[in-house]
């Protein structure tokens, strides 16, 4: 099996590099897709804007979505993509510094499949990077991909 | 027959009043006389002694005089001469008007006689005072010559207790006119005295006067007698006190009478009613009579035509002794119920006038408005409340319609729903509060609060406003709208604070202590001991400071966080949160007494923060002792507690405790943020209890707070 994309929604640099170094570490060697910003994210998912000529049978195993975006925040963001049949049964993984109670019920209100609140401490947010990955890209069986994934998977 | 009865019982009536009146006459004069006597034997008494203050008492000197007792012992021109020169003297000195002095024979030594008086000349003492005493001053009876009254008094001159003489003074009997009568009129208008012996002269103190009627003298009390003048008179005597004279007062009973006659006035005319109502009583008896016997005859001759059937109607004239008896009777109710009634009325009229003080005095202090008006509209009353609130005086309201109280756009409305009370209020109606907007005498508005009661009393509406300016409260109400509205804009702008808190102030250090760990693992190699050292305390740093931004939050959100209470069983809440404890420290033997039934009505989320603090700290600070004890349980007074037998504090502390960020261990010893107990506090105090600590030094400390709300549910369950 292919290592599929992990796309990382991040603003922060410093956590973005963290986190890359995070799955590094873990020996999670999938390609990670980082964006900057929600918009870009969604421009990502959907192949528009910058990612026009992207190939929209390529969807990411897991999106990893941090809340606090500039210009459409992670909420906004994971809201449109269940919105949308294309990406309505992605893995979201909320990954964010806040564990305010109505941030984790309107995320998992929203369709998302975790929620993980990046501790400070660099030496657990490792270990909650291990797990996640072990999960999300090991044992969960992805749901198959619009169309030709279903057909290819009913064919064999 | 029919004058007859009526012209006996009027006559028969008129027979008892006469009897009866003149019986209550008798009672009423001889009460008169009785008081009258008592007054007179009380005005003699007492004027005895202003009369017997003479000074005849200064003769004795004249009698003790040397030239005096020489003209007796060696009686001689010369000494008889030095004799009268003292007399004179002594004459000169006193109100007498002559001066004998007589040897013990009694021949006269020498005599002399002051200027004569209007009176006329003084009258020689020409007798020898066979009456004067031996052995101290005397004085005569009156005498009557020369047309005055005069009397003596003599003193004995002694030697060695000898007798050798007497020395005589003469005094004229007179004396103011005006003044006796005044004296006269002190006992009693027309009243006389006189002074004299039985048997003697009696004078007025003016001239002669007739002696009282010799039967007087013999009686112990004041006798009635015509007088001289031909007046019935009362008199009555009192010996003076030093000279030989009874005062005799002689008072007309006249006067006294007075009352006795005024009673007769009185009493005649209703008397005359008496024996008019008799009268005419009797012949209205007299007609029934005729017609009883009417009926009788009637009856008699029904009978003698052969109806023997026929009766006449029973009755006798037993019936008016009965009436008689039923008359006086009632009379005596009616006597009795009338001054019953006049008691109450007096007695009602007193509580009425106090209770309409009281209420008036209430009206006139209370700061209301007080407003009454009637069915019409008008005020009637205008209290100083209202004078004060509306800025007219209650002689310009009252009269006028209640409109003036209240701008015009309002005028309209009101007179319809005064109209409606009019016709719908019956009796009265229960006061209600309303708020309405009054208008001033300068034609500003105000808010104002009424409170109306209307009462029906004799057919007419009247109304009672009690109206409270609530301009104060209204401006009250908007400034604690406002500071509301305040308070939730600074609460939401909080959570937002609070919210980037948690998201921005996190995410620094992430990187902080991320990368001071990439540092230490990938360049291991280059750095010497010292160095991952460092790292490793700005590693420890950022996760402090990490676990101090989650506290703050916990903090926070503890004072915004909603409350939904319920019932809580604390006893099972505190054993999971020691569970948890000792699971994360397997190794520790901590002995945990928990009460059974400890139930509290509280915010799930909240009070367990609380117990978990709670027994947290005292999980912590019983980490260095031999023998750990943690106590949880409710006192008497309703108080959770959580005790401990660990480090405990010094009590001089026990301020600090509960302030954020304020620790009385070092990290060393134990670790924390020190938010803990502010965040325990905050939360009791959000459910309105109150939270207090003891403790000691090295002893342990103990945690008490309350939850009061629906305190009975709270505390142990009885089982």
């Amino acid at each position: 099996m292919i290592d599929r994309i992990i796309l990382l929604v991040e603003d922060n640099p410093d956590d973005q590099e963290l986190t890359l170094r995070a799955l590094k570490l873990n020996n999670i060697l999938n390609e990670v897709v980082t964006v900057e910003d929600g918009a870009e994210a969604l421009d990502y998912l959907f192949c528009e804007g910058e990612y026009a000529d992207r190939d929209p049978n390529e969807m990411p195993q897991v999106v990893l979505l941090d809340l606090k975006l500039p210009k459409i925040d992670g909420l906004e963001v994971l809201r449109r993509m269940r919105a949308d049949e294309r990406t309505r049964l992605l893995p979201v993984v909320i990954l964010t510094s806040s564990n305010e109670e109505r941030d984790v019920a309107e995320g998992y209100g929203l369709g998302a499949n975790s929620y993980v609140r990046k501790p400070v401490d660099f030496g657990e947010f490792r270990e909650a990077v291990r797990n996640l990955g072990l999960y999300w890209l090991l044992l969960n069986q992805p749901p198959p991909p619009k169309g030709s994934k279903w057909l290819r998977s009913s064919g064999h | 027959m029919s004058w007859l009865l009526p012209l006996s019982i009027a006559g028969l009536l008129a027979l008892a009043v006469a009897a009866v009146s003149w019986i209550a006459y008798r009672d009423v004069r001889g009460t008169a006389l009785a008081h009258g006597a008592e007054r007179l034997e009380d005005s003699a008494v007492q004027l005895g002694p202003l009369l017997s203050s003479s000074s005849f008492e200064s003769i004795r000197a004249v009698a003790a005089d040397p030239a005096v007792l020489r003209a007796l012992q060696t009686p001689s021109s010369t000494s008889a001469a030095a004799a009268s020169a003292v007399l004179e003297r002594a004459l000169s000195d006193s109100e007498a008007e002559a001066a004998a002095l007589w040897d013990a024979f009694p021949t006269l030594v020498t005599s002399v006689a002051g200027e004569p008086t209007s009176e006329g000349p003084t009258p020689p003492a020409g007798e020898p005072p066979s009456w004067a005493a031996a052995d101290s001053v005397s004085i005569s009876g009156f005498r009557h010559e020369n047309g005055a009254i005069w009397f003596d008094g003599a003193a004995p001159v002694l030697e060695r207790e000898t007798l050798l003489g007497h020395i005589v003074v003469t005094s004229l009997v007179s004396s103011d006119s005006a003044l006796v009568r005044r004296l006269s009129d002190l006992i009693a208008p027309g009243a006389r005295f006189i002074v004299g012996q039985r048997g003697g002269t009696w004078t007025d103190l003016i001239g002669r006067a007739d002696p009282p009627p010799e039967e007087a003298f013999t009686a112990a009390r004041a006798t009635p007698y015509e007088s001289s003048s031909g007046h019935q008179v009362l008199g009555h005597g009192t010996p003076l006190n030093g000279p030989p004279w009874l005062l005799w007062v002689e008072v007309p009973v006249e006067p006294m009478l007075d009352q006795a006659r005024e009673f007769l006035s009185r009493i005649i005319p209703v008397g005359l009613l008496v024996v008019m109502a008799g009268a005419a009583g009797g012949v209205t008896l007299s007609n029934r009579i005729n017609s009883r016997l009417g009926d009788v005859r009637s009856a008699a001759a029904a009978i003698a035509a052969g109806a023997y059937g026929r009766r006449a109607p029973t009755g006798s004239y037993a019936e008016l002794d009965e009436l008689a008896i039923a008359f006086n009777f009632m009379a005596e109710q009616v006597g009795d119920s009338q001054a019953r009634l006049e008691e109450q009325i007096v007695v009602r009229t007193a509580a009425l006038e106090a209770t309409e003080a009281e209420f008036r005095a209430l009206a006139t202090t209370a700061p209301d408005a007080i407003v009454t008006a009637d069915a019409d509209g008008h005020i009637t009353y205008f209290n100083p409340g209202a004078e004060r609130i509306f800025g007219l005086a209650a002689d310009e309201a009252v009269g006028q319609p209640l409109t003036i109280l209240m701008p015009d756009r309002f005028q309209e409305a009101h007179e319809r729903g005064f109209s409606r009370h009019v016709r719908e209020g019956d009796g009265h109606f229960a006061a209600n509060l309303r708020e309405l907007v009054g208008r001033r005498r300068d034609g500003s508005e105000f808010p104002l609060e009424l409170a109306l009661a209307g009462r029906r009393h004799g057919g007419r509406m009247s109304f009672t406003g009690i109206i409270r300016d609530i301009t104060d409260r209204k401006q009250r109400e908007e400034s604690v709208r406002r500071y509301a509205s305040e308070l939730e804009a600074a609460n939401r702008e909080l959570e937002a604070f609070s919210y980037s808190v948690s998201h921005d102030l996190r995410a620094p250090l992430r990187a902080i202590h991320g990368f001071s760990q990439a540092l230490a693992e990938d360049y291991e190699e280059r750095l010497d001991e010292q160095g991952v050292r460092i790292l490793g305390r700005v590693r420890a740093a950022a996760e402090r400071m990490g676990l101090l931004i989650d506290d703050l939050l916990e903090l926070s959100r503890a004072t915004r966080a909603e409350m939904q209470r319920e019932r809580i069983d604390v006893t099972g809440l505190s054993r999971r949160i020691v569970a948890e404890l000792a699971a994360t420290e397997p190794q520790r033997d901590v002995e945990v007494r928990i009460a059974q039934g400890l139930v509290a009505t509280a915010d799930p989320h909240l009070l367990t923060l609380v117990l978990s603090n709670l027994i947290g700290n005292a999980w912590k600070f019983t980490g260095k002792e031999e023998r750990a004890i943690i106590e949880v349980g409710c006192s008497e007074a309703h108080e959770f507690y959580v005790r401990d037998n660990g480090a405990g504090f010094d009590m001089a502390y026990v301020d600090k405790l509960f302030h954020p960020f304020q620790r009385l261990h070092p990290d060393s010893e134990f670790t924390g943020t020190g938010v803990g107990l502010a965040l325990v506090q905050r939360i009791i105090l959000r459910h309105g209890g109150s939270v207090r600590a003891e403790g000691q030094a090295g002893e342990g400390a103990a945690f008490y707070f309350t939850l009061p709300t629906e305190s009975q549910q709270q505390g142990r369950l009885e089982t």
